[in-house]
């Protein structure tokens, strides 16, 4: 499980934080992810790994 | 909300046509040398996504089908991912984005072409200080001098593991063309991803383990993960100086 939640955070920490963002009227939306409460996730899950 | 022409682009890379592996296969929009990887998308697919579900929710599988084309891509060619959910409004807004983020875009890739990032993870689960040495048998003169020792013993492997991840991070960097901290939870003293040359991959991962073994006899782990394309390094905004 820690594992699982471990290759989830590196996959996240990538694909919804990192990568080129576009800007200006050719965009429609980003996905609507609100990355304060990713962060937050991240950390929760740094945490559970670290005590298990 | 159905709008078919609505397109989710993954990544930027070069206008060639790839077989991708993937059904249904994203379609490459090309301007000059530079293409988008894209597919048709229903842009409520992503409405309502819950950034703190669990790790097999809705957020994790959707970046798992970003990552797979972007990696599909990747396979083949330079990419420059794009940022998870960027949903763009028609193939003719694809292409006004490659016109103004052109010179930006092609850099950036010609950047990380030939390169692979790879991210490296030192933890450190220091011995508690507070357990006690066993009293039996000590007078209260042994007792305080045995606490002593073991609390400087503990102080001086947590140096020694300080200094070697420090060691560490300076020789991996020198192998790296580029290199980005990540966030370090509690435990973590080094999560670093490392944009690495192919050609210097073996030399790379050879230092990895040479260290790896080090920090393991002082009680600390390395982890690696990759190889990824390279997210950690292609930060950047795309079409913004065309607009003011």
């Amino acid at each position: 499980m820690a594992d699982a939640a471990e290759a989830v955070v590196d996959l996240l920490d990538r694909v919804v934080h990192r990568g080129a963002v576009v800007t200006g009227d050719v965009i429609i939306s980003l996905a609507g992810i609100d990355l304060v409460r990713l962060d937050l996730r991240l950390l929760l899950i740094g945490i559970e790994e670290s005590l298990g | 909300m159905s709008a078919p022409n609505w397109l989710c682009a993954y990544a930027i890379t070069r206008n060639r046509p790839a077989e991708l592996d993937l059904d249904p296969a994203p379609r490459l929009i090309g301007y000059r040398d530079l293409g988008v990887v894209v597919a048709e998308v229903e842009p409520a697919r992503f409405d309502g996504l819950d950034s703190l579900e669990p790790v097999d929710g809705t957020l994790a599988e959707l970046a798992r089908e970003h990552d797979a084309v972007v990696r599909a891509v990747f396979r083949h060619e330079p990419v420059l991912p794009l940022r998870f959910g960027t949903v763009l409004d028609g193939e003719g807004s694809v292409r006004r984005l490659l016109e103004v983020a052109y010179d930006q875009a092609r850099d950036c890739l010609d950047e990380v072409e030939g390169h692979r990032e790879w991210g490296v993870r030192v933890r450190y689960a220091e011995p508690a200080a507070t357990t006690r040495p066993d009293a039996a048998g000590l007078t209260g003169t042994q007792y305080l001098v045995r606490r002593r020792e073991r609390l400087k013993a503990i102080q001086q492997t947590r140096e020694q593991v300080f200094r070697t991840a420090t060691r560490l991070e300076d020789v991996l960097r020198e192998h790296a063309t580029d290199s980005a901290e990540r966030a370090r939870p509690h435990g973590v003293l080094v999560n670093t991803a490392y944009l690495v040359a192919t050609g210097r991959e073996a030399a790379f991962h050879a230092e990895v383990e040479w260290f790896a073994r080090e920090l393991r006899a002082a009680g600390a782990t390395v982890e690696t993960t990759g190889p990824w394309p390279p997210y950690s390094f292609t930060d950047l905004e795309l079409g913004a100086a065309a607009h003011g």
